[in-house]
C-alpha cells in the first residue's frame, strides 16, 4: 500500500490528467460544433440557393405592356431587383388573396388574346352574383400583360383587366381591390 | 465533527491543507470498506483514491446535504460495483500464499479497528452475506447513521433495519456467548 503523501500525489495526478480529458474531449465537442455550423453557412449561402434557386432569382427580365385605344406599348425591365419586386408583389397577391375571390376559370390563352374571358365583355360597374366577376369602378384604361422571362427562355405571364389579374400559364384568376390594383400600377409604372 | 464537510468547504475555498486533513479522517475507512466489496486491498486502495480524485475533479458536485464521508463512501461503493463488473482478469494466488497475501490487509484493520471489540466482530463478518457485511460496516465500524447507511447502500430506511436486525441476530450465533456482549 502506498504512503500518505504518494497517495495524495496519486490523487492530484488523476485528477488532473481527468481534467485534461475532459477539456479536451470539450474542445473536441466545439470543433465539431463549430466545423458543422461552418458548413452549414457554407451549405446555405452557396450550395442551396444553386439546388434550389427561388423563382424570383431565375427572371432575368420582365416586358409590361400597356394596351389602350392607341395601341400597345412594351416597356422592358432588366433591374433584377425591379423585376424581383413586381414578381413579389404579384406573388403577393395571390397569397393574399382569399378563396372567395380567387376565381379558377378554364380560359385559355393563345397569341396573346384571352379567349373567352367574361369580363373582357363586361363594362365598368357591373356586378353578377356568386362566383361571377365583379368589377369596380376603377379608372383602368389600359390592360397590362406582364411577362416575366427566365435565362432558359421560357415565361410566366400576367394579365390585368380591370380588376381581374389572371396567370395565363394555369389560367388562375383573382380579384383585386382598388388598393391592390392602385399598388400593383404604382410598381408597374 | 461533519466528516470532513468543513474541511472540504475550506479545501474549496482555496485552503489545500484542508484536503490533507480530509484523507486522513478519511481515507483508510474508506479504503476499508470498499475493500468489503473487492476483496482486494490494493485495488481497494485505487478505487479510493479515484474517489477521492473525483472531489477534485467534480468539485461542485458534492452538494453539502449529507456529509463528505458519506458522499464518499457512495462514491467509493459505485466504484467498487463498477470494478466487480468488469473484473475479467482474476489474479490467481496459490493456496498457500493466500494466507499472507496482502499483509497490508491487517495493517488496515488494525488502523481502522482500534477497539478489540470490532475487530472481533469483523473477523466473524466474513461469514455473512455481502449485504450484512456491509451494513454492519457502515452502521457498527463508520458510526454513519441508518438514514446514512440506507443513503450508501442505495436502500431505504426499513431495508437497512431488517438487514441489521437479521445481520446481528446472524452474528450471534457466531460469536456465540461472547456476541452477546459484544453486539
Amino acid at each position: 500500500m502506498k504512503n500518505f503523501e504518494e497517495r495524495k500525489a496519486e490523487i492530484f495526478r488523476r485528477s488532473e490528467e481527468r481534467i485534461k480529458e475532459r477539456k479536451a474531449k470539450r474542445n473536441h465537442i466545439l470543433v465539431v460544433c463549430i466545423t458543422f455550423c461552418f458548413i452549414l453557412t457554407i451549405l446555405s449561402v452557396t450550395i442551396l440557393p444553386a439546388v434550389f434557386p427561388t423563382e424570383t432569382d431565375s427572371f432575368v427580365s420582365v416586358d409590361i405592356t400597356g394596351v389602350d385605344d392607341n395601341g400597345a406599348r412594351t416597356e422592358t425591365v432588366t433591374d433584377s431587383a425591379k423585376v424581383n419586386e413586381i414578381y413579389s408583389a404579384i406573388l403577393n397577391l395571390y397569397k393574399t388573396s382569399d378563396a372567395g375571390t380567387s376565381l379558377g376559370g378554364n380560359n385559355t390563352q393563345e397569341g396573346g388574346a384571352i379567349k373567352g374571358d367574361s369580363y373582357g365583355s363586361e363594362s365598368s360597374g357591373t356586378k353578377n352574383d356568386g362566383n361571377s366577376l365583379v368589377i369596380l369602378d376603377i379608372d383602368i384604361k389600359k390592360e397590362y400583360r406582364i411577362c416575366f422571362n427566365t435565362a432558359d427562355g421560357s415565361e410566366i405571364q400576367f394579365v390585368l383587366r380591370k380588376n381581374i389579374l389572371c396567370n395565363t400559364e394555369n389560367d388562375t384568376r383573382i380579384r383585386l381591390s382598388k388598393k391592390q390594383i392602385e399598388e400593383l400600377l404604382v410598381i408597374l409604372n | 465533527m461533519d466528516n470532513g464537510a468543513s474541511s472540504y468547504r475550506r479545501f474549496l475555498d482555496g485552503d489545500e491543507s484542508a484536503f490533507d486533513d480530509i484523507m486522513k479522517e478519511l481515507f483508510d475507512n474508506l479504503v476499508f470498506f470498499i475493500n468489503r466489496y473487492v476483496h482486494d486491498i490494493h485495488a481497494a486502495e485505487d478505487i479510493a483514491i479515484d474517489a477521492f480524485s473525483d472531489l477534485i475533479v467534480n468539485k461542485h458536485r458534492y452538494n453539502f446535504k449529507v456529509t463528505l464521508k458519506t458522499y464518499l463512501f457512495m462514491l467509493g461503493r459505485s466504484r467498487a460495483l463498477n470494478y466487480i463488473k468488469h473484473r475479467k482478469v482474476i489474479d490467481l494466488v496459490e493456496l498457500e500464499e493466500a494466507d499472507n497475501a496482502f499483509p497490508e490487509e491487517e495493517t488496515l484493520e488494525e488502523t481502522v479497528l482500534t477497539d478489540e471489540r470490532k475487530r472481533v466482530i469483523n473477523n466473524a463478518l466474513c461469514l455473512l452475506s455481502d449485504d450484512m457485511r456491509i451494513v454492519i460496516h457502515l452502521v457498527y465500524f463508520e458510526n454513519l447513521s441508518y438514514k446514512e447507511a440506507a443513503r450508501v447502500m442505495k436502500k431505504n430506511h426499513k431495508q437497512i433495519d431488517n438487514l441489521l436486525y437479521r445481520a446481528k441476530k446472524e452474528l450471534r450465533i457466531i460469536l456465540g456467548e461472547d456476541g452477546e456482549l459484544l453486539l
